[in-house]
């Protein structure tokens, strides 16, 4: 955490993966892990973008070695930031849900 | 310069007029647009020219370089259509190997295969020894879910994607007696009849248009694609000289292919329909 920290006082961008793991279930995401709500407290005024892969399963699930050359599509939702006095546990579950609400539907 | 050279030149040349043209009457219509209002009729059209241009300069540069210019090409169009493609078709992670072997290894096999001119090979690779063995390389992992809609559409994609497109360069492999090297200009036919024969049925669709073919697909009618056969047949009688057919024989060919390429055109809308694209 000390390291995102520091990354993000230097001003950079950083792309977290708040599942922390490879999706291999049916559901939409995992749930979200501590970190990225750690991070939002401890620099409140930094965006976090909401940010849905669409396709990355398809194009290399895990466990396999070729990428497939499919289409792959990014949909960037509103910033969301930690809300004074808000819990671990809605915030991480408002942040996922903001991050399904981008998901493309299924449509195969 | 040879003859085949001078008469790709020409195309090319008479290609961008159109072009140019084209371009000019949609910046005028634009420009007398009131501002702020945007016509999708319009917008629609310029999309279209704009990609009639990238289409002249690369099939004009790729009939320049000849056989393995049109041959790369097509490689191109191949896998870009099969990427998506099967972006929208039904899959697992069971078919992983075999989508990437269709990828790596069956699309280069068949360009390998239409370039060194083995036609026994190319016109039963894919229908044949694909549509074979990559159920195979799926079924090897175990998983039953959707299986045959899976390998189905797998093989959908494959047949157009790779095949059908394959088989516009393996125009040049024809041996046509007193055409020679010409067979180039084959390639140029097909795609100036089709492409024009779009145009001008889209034109004539929304001019005088009535009766759609099939209203929850496409708004194509039945009086643009008859108009738009009608001048694809008239372009392909002008176009007779680069030809091996003869004006009347170039003036049927010209109306087949058009018109199949409507109503393929109508088959890829219903596939596009169907998975909300």
């Amino acid at each position: 955490m000390d390291k995102i920290i520091a990354a993000l006082d230097e001003g950079s961008s950083l792309i977290i993966f708040p599942e922390g793991n490879r999706n291999m279930t049916d559901d939409p995401l995992l749930p979200f892990k501590a970190g990225l709500y750690n991070m939002g407290v401890a620099r409140p005024e930094v965006d976090l973008v909401p940010t849905w892969v669409a396709n990355l399963t398809a194009i290399m699930p895990k466990g396999e070695i070729i990428p497939l050359p499919l289409i792959c599509t990014e949909t960037f939702g509103e910033p969301i930031h930690v809300k004074d006095g808000e819990s671990k546990d809605d915030f991480l579950k408002r942040a996922s849900d903001a991050l399904v609400a981008l998901a493309p539907e299924d449509r195969t | 310069m040879s003859p085949t050279t001078e008469d790709i030149l020409l195309l090319a040349f008479g290609s961008f007029g159109i072009l140019i043209a084209m371009t000019f009457v949609g910046e005028v219509l634009r420009a007398r647009e009131e501002p702020g209002f945007n016509n999708p009729v319009l917008d629609t059209y310029m999309t279209r020219v704009q990609s009639w241009w990238g289409m002249v300069a690369f099939v004009g540069a790729a009939l320049l370089l000849g056989k393995p210019g049109i041959m790369t090409l097509f490689a191109f169009a191949s896998f870009a259509a099969l990427r998506e493609f099967l972006t929208l078709t039904a899959k697992a992670q069971a078919d992983h190997l075999s989508l990437a072997l269709a990828f790596f290894a069956v699309l280069p096999l068949q360009y390998i295969f239409v370039g060194l001119g083995w036609d026994g090979l190319y016109a039963i690779f894919i229908p044949v020894y694909a549509f074979l063995l990559l159920p195979i390389v799926s079924a090897l992992r175990g998983y039953s879910n959707r299986f045959l809609m899976r390998v189905a559409e797998t093989q959908w994609a494959l047949m157009i994607a790779i095949f059908c497109v394959s088989h516009v360069p393996a125009l040049m492999n024809l041996d046509i007696a007193g055409y020679g090297d010409r067979s180039l200009l084959l390639v140029a036919f097909l795609v100036m009849v089709v492409q024009l024969g779009d145009l001008l049925e889209y034109f004539f669709g929304r001019r005088i248009g009535k009766n759609c073919i099939a209203h929850e697909l496409s708004p194509k009618t039945w009086e643009g694609v008859e108009c738009g056969d009608v001048s694809a047949m008239l372009i392909g009688g002008l176009l007779s000289g680069i030809a091996p057919f003869g004006v009347c024989g170039a003036v049927a060919m010209a109306g087949v292919a058009s018109l199949v390429g409507m109503f393929g055109s109508l088959v890829v809308s219903a596939i596009k329909r169907d998975r909300g694209v």
